[in-house]
């Protein structure tokens, strides 16, 4: 039988991996209506699926670790690292090479998303403090490009990490049917002291 | 005629005939120097693996005879002598019969048959 009673809500790091998604998808219309149209990609959250060449370009936000510390009985302080990943292709033309030009779009799409994370409006994700203590962007990566691809398919990985307290209810304290000692504690040279008398 | 001209000459005829696989190929080069020849052509998916979700995209390749493309007046070779075609516009039609835009990015010539196969990356 069940002993936790009610709805167990959604874990902060549920929900900063959507907050993470809501705001790049935000941002980036913003930037594709007025300033840069080529960053006008897909945004996903942990999607596995291969995704298609005319999906490209694409975001893809996935919960990649955690790990806590600072315990104590009501919570934790949680250490989450998030993947962005991002792809591109292109074809090639009169000015451009196909291989350098999506490289040049995926630099341009992770700079991006590199400058929303580290913008100072979004240093807790949009939320009032103390919900999210740390969000920082560790690093950047290129994955290999694959061989023989006609629309030059490349890869690169943002890692954001974000540092929020997570809890869990108290359990009440409940005196055990029939427990009716009654005594005193005192602090005294030898430590404390539990006695009835005064 | 050995064994070894006899194999060159029906590779050559199976990837030029254009009563049975082979397709109009279209070369054009830097200089706009224009070449039509029959070749095979190949368009299909391709997976490409990342450090993150596999992509489905596609590959093209082309393969022809290199004494039908040099015998149609097209520059094959370099001054060095050197099979020199990456780069080169290609256009030919895929499945559905509509021409289609490449530009060879890899060549890969058998110089004992005589055969070379360009992989194609697309073009706008």
């Amino acid at each position: 039988m069940s002993k936790i009673l009610g709805v167990i809500p959604p874990q902060n790091f549920e929900i900063i991996r959507d907050r993470i998604a809501m705001i790049l998808a935000d941002e980036l219309e913003n930037q594709v209506l007025f300033y840069n149209p080529e960053l006008d990609a897909n945004v996903f959250i942990e999607r596995t699926d291969p995704i298609d060449k005319t999906e490209l370009p694409a975001l893809n936000v996935s919960l990649a670790s955690g790990s806590y510390d600072n315990k104590d009985v009501s919570g934790t302080d949680g250490t989450y690292t998030f993947n962005i990943d991002a792809y591109t292709s292109a074809k090639a033309t009169a000015l451009a090479n196909a291989d350098t030009q999506s490289v040049f779009n995926l630099h341009r799409l992770l700079g991006v998303c590199r400058y929303i994370m580290e913008n100072p409006i979004y240093r807790n994700l949009g939320y009032s403090t103390p919900y999210i203590s740390r969000v920082t962007v560790g690093s950047i990566n290129i994955a290999e490009p694959g061989a023989k691809d006609g629309l030059s398919t490349f890869m690169g990985r943002l890692t954001v990490t974000v540092r929020v307290v997570e809890t869990t209810a108290l359990l009440p304290a409940v005196l055990i049917a029939g427990y009716e000692t009654a005594a005193k504690l005192y602090t005294t040279e030898q430590g404390y002291v539990i006695s009835k008398s005064n | 005629m050995s064994l070894l001209d006899k194999i060159k000459r029906d590779a050559q005829r199976i990837l030029s005939n254009g009563d049975e696989y082979a397709v109009d190929i279209t070369f054009i080069n830097a200089e706009l120097t224009t070449a039509t020849i029959k070749g095979l052509h190949a368009k299909r998916h391709l997976p490409v693996y990342t450090d993150g979700n596999p992509i489905n995209t596609r590959t093209s390749y082309i393969s022809f005879a290199e004494a039908v493309l040099s015998e149609a007046g097209y520059p094959v070779r370099n001054t060095k002598g050197e099979v020199s075609l990456v780069a080169h516009r290609v256009n030919v039609a895929d499945s559905t019969g509509e021409s289609k835009s490449f530009v060879i990015q890899e060549t890969y010539p058998d110089e004992t048959l005589g055969i070379i196969i360009g992989i194609l990356g697309e073009y706008e």
